[in-house]
């Protein structure tokens, strides 16, 4: 009954979520993307056959990748500067280390940069459309979804003008691209995705008002008023919370994209924060012995005061974009309301 | 509307229709061959696997085979059938997971886990791994290092109950 194994060849590109990463194998038959958490895979096949349209639409992650990045590199670019004015004043090693975190912080810009502008691919059959998460680049996935073509024209043969009149699609896949593709043109059967639950975006308000919150905890700690240290550990475990649950709270919901990034990139930006600073008082314990870090504040050092800084000013900023978003969208989105009544079918023309 | 740039690719199968499923016959005549699991159905064809006959609504062709539905859910099962494959798990990550981060965190820790690398290693040793080509290279990585740990910790337990005080006495 087995049959002989399937030889696979890697597509460039890749996608990574969380805790998995996605790529794309072409196949003899049919196109197979695997998802692997690292300690197992799992497989989908879409048969060159049963392929009826290669979605690929332009997004603004580009453009947000670029002014997150780009914000980092210039904060980082501000306090390297700031060292070089005032140089006398503060020491040599300060612009150094500086100097390497700014290089640091320009390798994901030039990579964002690099990479070019970003899209999300999907791939439709008769009973499903499928994201592909491996093609999150224009460029990319534009060379691919050529190869596809090739592949699933020498299964299925060219389409011709007649067919494609022919076909239950109306016009709309030849006119309106954008309905096509933000509403599938034909009714998708079983195996589609459950639908999109309509959400206010309550934790991510909380969110912003904690990131926003730094602000004054940190003003506090320059003063060294009493109690600033526990506020701050405080303020950071009610912002890593409130940030997860808001990041689990808004799957399959109809809040924006950008928003739905905030929780995960306020994640990051800690978790960046907090190596940094375990690393930094790990030097300084190495140079300088443990006493170094006894009642040390952040006036004292010029590296910690720059780190502070950066992510008090990052997190104002993801803050003050993440209400404005919120303002927004809240303005022009409406709950969704039971479906509409059956539509009686146009006549024809 | 979101008025973002998209390109649309469509290819001749959104013009198919949408395929319906094949009824099976009525056995007509008496002494006609029926179907083993529907009896009163005409058979069309033998299961490439096991022989029954099978009658159109029990055909499922696949790679070019005819199976019954019993034969395809037991091929599934075995892992006989790669094209059906959901998903796998890779016992090879898994064990050199185990016989390296241990000793970088929490080396006193690798006591347990070095055993249980070479275990896993073993383990999934004759399971199906990925379908993708993959060479046995994780999971021979893993005995060794794991071997390598017992070895390690054999030296130190002897080293230990040689310097004892139990050892000092005894001789």
């Amino acid at each position: 009954m087995s049959a002989a194994p399937t030889t696979y060849r890697k597509l460039p590109g890749g996608g990574v979520s969380l805790a998995t990463t996605y790529r794309l194998y072409e196949g003899p038959d049919h196109l197979l993307q695997v998802c692997s958490t690292g300690y197992s895979e799992s497989y989908k096949r879409f048969y060159y056959r049963d392929v009826q349209a290669v979605i690929v639409q332009r997004n603004r992650m580009w453009q947000l990748w670029g002014w997150i990045w780009g914000g980092n590199f210039a904060l980082w670019l501000g306090g390297w500067l700031i060292g070089l004015a005032t140089m006398p004043a503060v020491e040599m090693g300060y612009v150094v280390v500086v100097g390497v975190l700014l290089a640091l912080a320009s390798v994901p810009v030039l990579a964002n940069w690099l990479m070019g502008p970003t899209c999300s691919c999907h791939l439709r059959t008769a009973v499903q459309l499928e994201k592909l998460p491996s093609l999150g680049r224009l460029r990319k996935a534009e060379q691919l979804v050529a190869r596809f073509k090739s592949l699933i024209e020498a299964a299925q043969g060219p389409l011709s003008p007649e067919a494609l009149q022919a076909s239950t699609v109306p016009s709309a896949v030849q006119e309106a691209p954008p309905v096509m593709a933000s509403a599938p043109v034909a009714a998708l059967p079983a195996s589609a995705p459950p639908p999109i639950k309509h959400y206010d975006g309550r934790m991510h308000l909380v969110l912003c008002w904690l990131l926003l919150a730094d602000l004054p905890s940190t003003a506090m700690d320059y003063l060294n008023s009493p109690g600033t240290d526990v506020l701050g550990v405080i303020l950071i475990g009610a912002t890593t919370t409130v940030a997860i649950i808001a990041g689990v709270k808004q799957m399959r919901t109809d809040l924006p994209d950008k928003i739905k990034r905030l929780p995960w990139v306020v994640l990051g930006m800690f978790g960046v924060l907090i190596v940094a600073s375990i690393a930094y008082g790990i030097v300084l314990v190495v140079e300088q012995g443990p006493s170094r870090l006894e009642g040390l504040r952040v006036w004292d050092d010029p590296i910690l005061l720059t780190m502070t800084i950066v992510s008090t000013g990052f997190t104002v900023v993801l803050g003050v974009l993440g209400l404005v978003w919120l303002r927004t969208w809240r303005a022009t989105a409406a709950p969704p309301g039971p479906p509409p009544m059956q539509e009686e079918p146009p006549a024809a023309a | 509307m979101c008025q973002r740039e998209t390109r649309v690719e469509v290819f001749p199968a959104l013009a198919r229709p949408v395929a319906q499923g094949s009824s099976a016959e009525a056995v007509l005549l008496e002494g006609e061959a029926a179907c083993f699991y529907h009896p009163q159905k005409r058979a069309v064809v033998p299961c490439s696997a096991c022989g029954r006959f099978l009658c159109a609504l029990c055909d499922l062709e696949f790679n070019a085979q005819h199976l019954c539905p019993a034969c395809l859910e037991s091929g599934q099962r075995k892992g006989q059938l790669t094209a059906l494959d959901m998903r796998r798990t890779l016992y090879d990550s898994g064990a050199l997971t185990l016989a390296v981060v241990p000793v970088l965190l929490c080396w006193p820790v690798s006591f347990l886990t070095a055993p249980a690398a070479i275990g896993l290693a073993v383990y999934g040793w004759r399971k199906p791994g990925s379908i993708l080509p993959r060479t046995r290279a994780r999971a021979v990585a893993a005995i060794a290092l794991g071997l390598l740990q017992i070895v390690g910790w054999g030296a130190m337990i002897l080293m230990y109950l040689r310097t004892s005080w139990f050892l000092t006495h005894l001789h």
